[in-house]
């Protein structure tokens, strides 16, 4: 039993998708990357985990609950950063924290201190002075303060530098060691790269892929590229498995997915300058899957 | 029980100037009942009330004070005002969440909807409670300093209840309209229209009968039948009480199912 | 033009909103009016039986009220009311929402001084108390029709309402100025809407007491008393200056600050 379970999940609003059909497990203990374009569906299926929104068919549980049903308590384990970040303008953070911590049955006040030292954040200021980029690290505390099992981002990285970006990263790769599960949705694809251990890509409101990153770059894709003395004949690399073939007098380059052997065969019988077998970006991946 | 604790030390302030304002607008009228109390004219007043209702309750030319008909004026002003600080208060507080796009926080909480309507319903009856209790002891006793007429505490605990009444009107119908409403950006752009839009339907019906009285909460009893002493109606009570709870069950009910969108 | 036009195109809405509102009023008030007539009883002293001076509020001690002329001044004394509600909520909502909706980035890059805004938004809003206005005056007239108005009680309606387009531009620019110079706009509605009521409650406190007559100058309603006009035929010219001045001068202060004022976001 997974930590979120849903089942042909579906959201329409009024005669526009929001998602359709989607059925998706999330392992207890693994951070799985959920990434889409804009309007892919990303923000409903979370708002619907959250019950913020109700679904028009399907189910979804949490902790092997009823997201709807059990609402409230399943909130108790959940740490949620939006992509937007909206909070009490006329309050000081520090009193903010302290009025979210107050939902939850236990004392938060040295994960405040920790957290807010770690993100450098002023508790003494008013949110409404804040900057983007100070929002969003109350953003983050509040989400986190209560030592969440279950902490849910919707393309949570916007407005951080690159600094601060590397410290929630690392902030999130130590609550995951830690044993949290962490549901992150995206659109940018490097951010998903750097931390995830699953991805599941979501295309016009629908689930077309689940797999581990290491699968999903290791076993599609292999990008070839090759520099020969001599011409090389097209005919050679005429495979089931490659793709964008591009011949330059001696420079050749495609991608491969495939036996290994079959390609390395061909590869040694040619006299060779220079050579590269990569593993593609996830940019490329995606691409596939939206082409 | 924190929603409650944190919506009350927001509203204190606007709950303390609505007092004042009440207050202010009570002495402001009682202040000139003595310049004028000798041309009241009592007996047109009297001749106003139907036979039944002087028999039932007792009244005759004698035992109606002047300042009795006077105050039931001063009643309807504040009726006004506090109906304005009930509606605000009812439709701003349950539409915040959606104003400052806060819902998204509050709701992910470990609480659940019910709970967060719940407290903010308390916050809502404990605001008005507050302001009534300080206003009307405050009213009472400015009329004590300043009235020599004969005025019955019991007439005006009675009368001064219409208050109460009208503010559980308001606050439950501003309370179902913030619940209902897709996104209420300014408060007052709904209360005053409404507010005022029952007030004008009164002020007509004051003058021209009763036919509409169920229409608008300004007439559901006639003040200047309270103030000479005369009670409630059990109809009209019975109606206002169930009103207010169609009110109130609809906006859970509305409030429960609703799809949350922060843009 | 384009702010102008822009915003007015969203006005329709709302302007439909209170114009059914306006009719719903007259039909109303008419009806009862009629239904009075029928029964035969006597306006007038129906209204001077009011206790407590409120008859002198609905100026029954001036005003024959038994002809429609004289009736549709009360109605008149409550357009002016809905219609300054009408007007204040415009006033600070066109300024107000740029800021509450975070337009004022998008509108600022543009290449438009803030003087422009402020007049595009000022017009947008003397464009909706105008139509209003004229919706009034048509609603008025065609729902006293069927009581035979003479020429003089049409004449009548159209004298009065030059007073409740005063009051609705007296509102119109006390929402604006409280927008255009608050730190915090979004409260502007409710600080206008509480100058609205505090002026209403004065001014009925003036009528009924009779006393402390100076104190008409601090309230609009009593600056364009419809009563009074209605009685002596005349707006009071001293009135008409102090709230020109006024209007000037509010006009002024909004232009002064908007122009150097930060913007909350």
């Amino acid at each position: 039993m997974g930590i979120i379970e849903t089942r042909g999940l579906t959201k329409y609003y009024g005669g526009t998708r929001g998602i359709e059909d989607l059925s998706l497990s999330v392992e207890d203990g693994e951070i799985l990357g959920f990434i889409g374009p804009n309007g892919a569906g990303k923000s409903t299926t979370i708002r619907l985990l959250l019950s913020l929104i109700y679904p028009t068919g399907g189910s979804a549980t949490i902790f092997g609950k009823d997201v709807i049903r059990h609402g409230p308590e399943i909130k108790r384990d959940i740490g949620y950063l939006p992509s937007e970040v909206f909070y009490y303008d006329y309050m000081r953070v520090g009193d903010f924290l302290d009025y979210s911590a107050s939902f939850y049955r236990k004392d938060c006040s040295g994960r405040i201190k920790e957290l807010s030292g770690l993100l450098k954040l002023d508790l003494d200021k008013k949110i409404d002075d804040l900057s983007y980029g100070n929002r969003k690290k109350v953003g983050i505390v509040q989400g986190l303060l209560h030592d969440p099992k279950l902490i849910m981002l919707d393309e949570p990285t916007g407005g951080l530098d690159p600094l601060m970006q590397k410290n929630f990263y690392e902030l999130l790769r130590r609550e995951n060691q830690a044993g949290k599960t962490i549901f992150f949705s995206s659109h940018i694809l490097s951010e998903v790269q750097k931390i995830c251990h699953r991805v599941a890509i979501v295309k016009e409101g629908k689930l077309v892929n689940i797999e581990s990153m290491e699968n999903l770059i290791r076993n599609n894709y292999k990008r070839v590229e090759l520099m020969t003395r001599e011409k090389v004949g097209k005919e050679l690399f005429d495979l089931p498995g490659v793709s964008n073939l591009k011949l330059d007098d001696g420079h050749v380059s495609f991608l491969y997915k495939g036996d290994v052997n079959t390609i390395a065969g061909k590869i040694a019988s040619l006299d060779l300058v220079d050579y590269t077998v990569e593993e593609p970006e996830l940019e490329e991946i995606f691409l596939h899957y939206y082409q | 029980m924190n929603i409650y604790r944190h919506e009350m030390r927001q509203n204190l302030g606007a709950t303390a100037g609505w007092t004042l304002a009440l207050i202010a607008i009570a002495a402001l009228y009682i202040s000139i009942f003595p310049s004028i109390a000798g041309n009241e004219q009592i007996s047109d007043v009297y001749r106003n009330f139907p036979e039944a209702f002087k028999k039932t309750f007792n009244i005759s030319e004698a035992t109606l004070s002047a300042f009795a008909a006077f105050y039931a004026l001063v009643l309807n002003l504040v009726l006004l005002t506090g109906a304005v600080q009930a509606m605000n208060l009812g439709t701003g507080i349950v539409s915040k969440e959606g104003r400052l796009k806060t819902a998204d926080f509050l709701l992910t909480r470990p609480v659940s909807r019910g709970s967060v309507l719940r407290q903010k319903l308390l916050t809502v009856v404990t605001a008005l409670l507050l302001t009534d209790l300080v206003f009307l002891a405050v009213d009472w006793l400015l009329i004590q300093a300043m009235i020599s007429d004969s005025f019955r505490f019991r007439t005006f605990a009675v009368s001064s209840l219409s208050l109460v009444f009208i503010q559980a009107f308001f606050a439950t119908f501003g309370f179902l309209l913030g619940a209902a409403l897709p996104r209420v950006k300014r408060v007052v752009a709904v209360s005053l229209p409404a507010v005022f839009g029952f007030y004008i339907i009164a002020l007509f019906d004051t003058v021209i009968g009763e036919k509409v009285r169920f229409l608008t909460p300004f007439k559901f009893f006639d003040v200047n039948r309270l103030t000479a002493g005369g009670g409630y109606e059990a109809a009209t009570v019975v109606y206002l009480a169930f009103l207010v709870a169609a009110a109130v069950i609809a906006g859970f009910a509305v409030y429960q199912r609703k799809d949350i969108h922060t843009t | 033009m384009n702010i102008y036009l822009t915003e007015l195109r969203h006005q329709w809405k709302a302007l439909a909103f209170w114009s059914l509102g306006i009719v719903a009023f007259m039909v109303s008030a008419m009806s009862k009016y009629d239904g009075y007539r029928k029964a035969g009883t006597s306006v007038n002293e129906i209204f001077r039986e009011l206790p407590g001076g409120i008859s002198a509020f609905f100026g029954a001690d001036i005003l024959d009220l038994q002809s429609v002329g004289g009736f549709f001044t009360i109605c008149a004394l409550y357009l002016a009311v809905m219609l300054g509600i009408h007007a204040l909520l415009m006033g600070s909502g066109i300024i107000a929402k740029e800021e509450t909706d975070k337009t004022i980035e998008f509108l600022v890059a543009k290449p438009v001084s803030r003087d422009r805004i402020l007049l595009a938004k000022l017009l947008v809003g003397l464009t909706t108390i105008v139509i209003l206005n004229l919706v009034t005056l048509a609603v008025s007239i065609a729902s006293v029709a069927p009581f035979d108005p003479g020429p003089t009680d049409n004449g009548d309606i159209v004298f009065l309402m030059p007073s409740v387009f005063a009051i609705q531009l007296i509102f119109l620019v006390i929402g604006l100025t409280f927008a255009a110079v608050m730190r915090q706009p979004r409260h502007a509605g409710m600080l206008s809407g509480a100058v609205l009521l505090a002026s209403f409650i004065l001014s009925a406190w003036v009528d009924i007491s009779g006393r402390l007559r100076f104190l008409r100058f601090l309230t609009p309603f009593q600056y364009f008393d419809q009563k009074s006009i209605y009685a002596n035929h005349a707006y009071s010219a001293a009135h008409v200056v102090i709230a020109a001045a006024a209007v000037a001068v509010m006009l002024a202060a909004s232009r002064f600050v908007y122009r150097g004022r930060d913007f909350s976001l």
